[in-house]
């Protein structure tokens, strides 16, 4: 069971909504804390929100299994800003929750709940 | 540092410490960012409180698995602290259900009795009560009543019912509401009045129910008295309660106003009064000293002496059951110290042994109070379980008190409520604080320590060594202590019953009957009773001598006269000596086994309208004529007159104990030249009857039909009733006493043991340099003892300060008694030098080769 949380993705999901949005919003780049929870309120139009306190419990537990890691901050005037980075293994695990709602909206689609 | 608003602030200090100093300045620079700060507070406190729940959770969860792979450890602290903590829910739980339970009363914290300085059965006479009543700006009302007897004739065989003579204002005072009909009015107390109130179980027994009680008669003594009330089932009469059988009267007389209610019994057996809401109690004394100096001031001759003290009701009850109770929670409060610091000193030695591990949490990131927190988890766990297993103990030992112990008042109703399990948790806590909080700290800084010097050896930091030798002086110090005092409780419970009696109570019984009716007035009618019941009971089969009088060792009831003069000296009244009268018939030295040693006894010439003869014991004469022989003198005497009469002492007895026990002696008279109203029949039995009761109620009854006995009671149960609380007390005490001792010496064992185990190398090197074994030997019991030796140092002072609410408990036994004080420090001495001979012969046995070999 523990390996397989290591070494298998599928074993982590479904992914909270809000550790997926996280993830979504490094896919592109690294991002400081507050960038992530604006990012995240921009790209689905205001519908998520993730409070300073959600954001960083996720934060903090994804750096614990490396999902992320932290990186040096390239913006000098703001030193408190820290960066993270998206890991392979996190990249891993973002796609496969990807393409596990992927195949729910392929379904959706079979069913005529969505147009095709 | 530039703060958020403070609702931010609170909610950051809502988060876990890590999680706060890792994200407070993300965080609150977010907060500015953000439009809504308000709604962000409120995010960051859920989720702080979310991390903490997890590491609650994740501890909880180490910390049972971390517990189970140490089973003999776990076995042991748990069973360490539910033996503890059981003995404290169980006490508490006894004193929940005896001495915090409502009194029976309505707005009891408002009721006193007024007592003397030397009790509170006071003897006040009526109008003494009535000055009191109408001087007072304290008072609401006084209740009086009287204890009596009565036969009661017309339903099958004679009866005696229970009565009491109380005030009219007897139930107000009590606030009592009657079950049918009506208590009494002023009106009851006027000559000729025969209106009764009973118990409902008088009225269910006589009557059927309390409503057909209701305007039925009585015979009681050959009068007709017509029941106008019935009190409830639930009303219980002061005095009563508590003491189960006792005094729950059947019936009550009014207490008629400025008469005398027997013979010679002008005076109440008990006052009690209502205080006025909100009244202190400075001002109630004041206001009852008052009335007092007023009373006196007036009857300077008849009230001298008079005092009046309230005592509440409370107080007068639990007198001694309070403080055997508050010295049994003392005892197991430091049962449960001494459990505390048996398991501080396991977790300090397992902390030792943990270091490995705690190394390689804080390599990983743990800091201090993490490790810390762990720890006190762990304990808190085996608090927790030790409280569980605890409270199922406690409920085992509250079942065997109840069955072991039934006199102690509601003792069987005592058992796990939610009171007590309350004050289990609240223990829990105490256990936690006390045995958790410095291991854990020693532990965690000395495992940050040891990481950072990461020498080869776990030495053990010095702080720790010093807490130990501390908890093992605390050890002593508690067990000396509690041991001493339950010492000095089965000392002088030893000294109860050894006690010398003067006879020999085996096969003699006792019973007690109430002259009350009208033809019992005259005296020449008491004496031509009391002589044909005494003859007719003396012809039965199996008796070997029986006697008639008042009042006989163990009756546990009162006499009818006191005091003496000399002649030609001038004595100003109530300053005489007032020696108890003992009305005895002639037989009563025989069947005492009273040996004479001086002059002759009472004959059957000495009765009424013949010189006036007195008796006396041994301590009499020791007291009064220097131990000289005092046959022939003379003394002045009040038989049942007001006037001084002078009487010859015929002969001098070896005393007997009883009722007078450390009291002052008796003077016997002849029976029949003062008869007692309350005869009481002694009788010894040369072989047992079975059937002695109903012959003896037939012996009466051939004397008077009309006529009911009292019980009929072995005098070897009545003095085992008058021993059984010191031997309760001893044996609660003991047990406790062992069971403190036990801890404390697997304590100091445990303490011992664990430092010969570090200083092994040091042994071996020593012995590798030539010292003997039997210097080592010496070096360990040595440090030992002078630990013992301190703790026993602390363990006096602690004894010395609280035997002092031993005092009135005690019997023929100092509360500094040598012998005991002597007894017990060789016992814990001995405890301590048996416990740690092991180790000490462990030390011995260290091959200096192999203990160099790590060098």
């Amino acid at each position: 069971m523990q390996a397989n949380r290591r070494t298998d993705p599928a074993a982590l999901l479904p992914l909270g909504a809000g550790a997926f949005h996280i993830l979504l919003a490094l896919a592109d780049g690294d991002r400081h804390g507050y960038s992530i929870s604006k990012e995240v309120e921009e790209s689905t139009g205001g519908t998520v929100r993730l409070g300073p306190g959600t954001l960083y419990r996720l934060l903090k537990e994804m750096l614990a299994n490396s999902w992320i890691v932290e990186i040096e901050s390239d913006d000098a005037d703001d030193a408190r800003r820290r960066n993270y980075r998206l890991t392979a293994w996190g990249r891993r695990i973002a796609q496969a929750e990807a393409s596990r709602l992927d195949s729910l909206v392929r379904i959706a689609r079979s069913r005529h709940l969505l147009p095709a | 540092m530039i703060r958020a608003p403070w609702f931010v602030e609170c909610a950051l200090g809502l988060c876990p410490r890590e999680f706060r100093i890792e994200y407070r300045e993300q965080i609150r620079a977010d907060c500015r960012a953000r439009g809504s700060p308000l709604g962000a507070a409120a995010d960051v406190a859920a989720n702080g409180l979310m991390l903490r729940w997890e590491s609650l959770v994740r501890d909880v969860a180490y910390g049972l698995r971390s517990l189970r792979r140490a089973p003999l450890f776990t076995a042991i602290a748990l069973l360490t602290l539910a033996l503890a903590i059981s003995v404290n829910a169980a006490v508490f739980g006894v004193i929940s259900t005896v001495l915090l339970k409502p009194l029976p009363f309505a707005q009891a914290d408002n009721l006193v009795f007024l007592c003397r300085p030397d009790g509170c059965d006071t003897q006040y006479k009526n109008w003494d009560i009535r000055a009191y009543q109408d001087g007072s700006r304290t008072l609401e009302g006084i209740g009086a009543f009287q204890f009596a007897g009565a036969t009661l004739t017309g339903f099958g065989t004679p009866q005696n019912v229970d009565l009491a003579y109380a005030s009219t204002n007897f139930f107000d005072v009590l606030r009592a509401h009657p079950m049918a009909g009506r208590f009494f009015i002023a009106s009851d107390a006027r000559k000729g009045v025969r209106d009764l109130v009973i118990s409902q179980k008088a009225s269910q027994r006589f009557f059927g129910g309390a409503r057909s009680a209701i305007g039925k008669t009585l015979t009681l003594d050959g009068a007709q008295w017509r029941v106008v009330g019935v009190a409830s089932a639930n009303f219980v009469s002061p005095v009563s309660f508590g003491a189960p059988g006792e005094h729950a009267f059947d019936a009550w007389e009014p207490l008629p106003e400025d008469s005398f209610v027997r013979g010679f019994d002008p005076l109440n057996d008990f006052a009690f009064a209502r205080v006025r809401p909100g009244v202190a109690p400075a001002a109630l004394a004041a206001d009852l000293n008052r009335i007092t100096a007023g009373v006196v001031r007036q009857n300077p001759i008849s009230e001298k002496g008079l005092t009046a003290r309230a005592v509440p009701f409370r107080q007068w009850y639990f007198h001694g059951l309070r403080a055997m109770l508050f010295l049994a929670l003392l005892a197991v409060f430091a049962v449960l110290l001494i459990a505390c610091a048996n398991v501080a000193n396991l977790l300090l030695v397992r902390g030792v042994t943990r270091t490995g591990e705690f190394a390689v949490r804080n390599a990983l990131g743990a800091s201090r109070s993490r490790i810390a927190n762990q720890l006190l988890t762990e304990v808190v766990l085996l608090a927790a379980g030790g409280g569980i297993l605890g409270l199922g103990l406690a409920w085992v030992e509250l079942s065997a008190l109840a069955a072991l112990h039934p006199q102690l008042p509601n003792v069987e109703s005592a058992g796990i409520d939610g009171r007590v399990a309350f004050f289990t948790l609240v223990v829990v806590v105490i256990t936690t604080l006390v045995a958790g909080v410095v291991p854990a700290f020693f532990t965690a800084r000395r495992n940050v320590n040891a990481t950072l010097r990461s020498t080869g050896r776990s030495g053990d930091a010095s702080g720790g060594k010093s807490f130990r030798a501390g908890l093992a002086i605390a050890e002593i110090a508690l067990a000396f202590a509690v041991v001493f005092t339950s010492g000095l409780l089965v000392r002088s419970s030893i000294a109860m019953a050894k006690v010398d009696f003067g006879f020999d109570p085996r096969g003699m019984y006792l019973t007690e009957m109430a002259l009350g009716s009208q033809r019992y007035r005259r005296a020449d009618a008491r004496a031509a009773f009391a002589a044909g019941v005494l003859a007719r009971v003396e012809a039965l089969p199996g008796v070997d001598s029986a006697t008639i009088g008042r009042p006989f060792p163990f009756s546990g009831d009162g006499i009818e006269g006191s005091g003496f003069r000399f002649p030609g000296r001038a004595y100003t009244p109530g300053t005489e000596p007032h020696d108890p009268y003992r009305q005895v018939s002639p037989s009563f030295f025989h069947v005492y086994g009273l040996r004479l040693e001086n002059g002759r006894i009472f004959t059957a010439n000495d009765r009424a309208g013949a010189a006036r003869v007195v008796m006396v014991g041994r301590s009499f004469a020791k007291m009064f004529f220097g131990g000289g022989n005092p046959v022939g003198r003379q003394i002045l005497i009040q038989p049942g007159t007001a006037t001084w009469t002078p009487a010859t002492i015929v002969g001098e007895v070896r005393d007997t104990l009883g009722n007078y026990a450390g009291d002052l002696p008796p003077i016997y008279l002849p029976n029949a030249q003062m008869p007692t109203v309350s005869p009481e029949l002694a009788i010894r039995m040369r072989a047992n009857d079975p059937h002695l009761r109903e012959r003896v109620a037939a012996a009466v009854a051939a004397i008077d039909p009309n006529q009911a006995m009292g019980s009929l009671r072995s005098i070897e149960n009545l003095m085992e009733q008058w021993t059984a609380p010191a031997r309760t007390g001893a044996m609660l005490l003991g047990v406790l006493a062992l069971v403190a001792l036990i801890l404390a010496i697997a304590g100091i064992y445990a303490i011992v043991a664990y430092s010969v185990e570090q200083r092994r190398h040091e042994f071996g090197i020593r012995m590798a340099i030539g010292a003997r074994r039997t210097g080592v030997v010496r070096a360990v019991l040595g440090g030992a003892l002078r630990l013992g030796v301190l703790g026993i140092a602390l363990g006096i002072v602690v004894a010395a300060s609280s035997t002092q609410m031993l005092a009135g408990m005690l019997f023929r036994v100092s509360t500094l008694d040598p012998i005991t004080f002597v007894a017990v420090i060789i016992v814990l001495l001995a405890s301590i030098a048996l416990a740690c001979a092991i180790p000490a012969l462990r030390a011995t046995r260290v091959d200096p080769a192999r203990a160099l070999r790590y060098e």
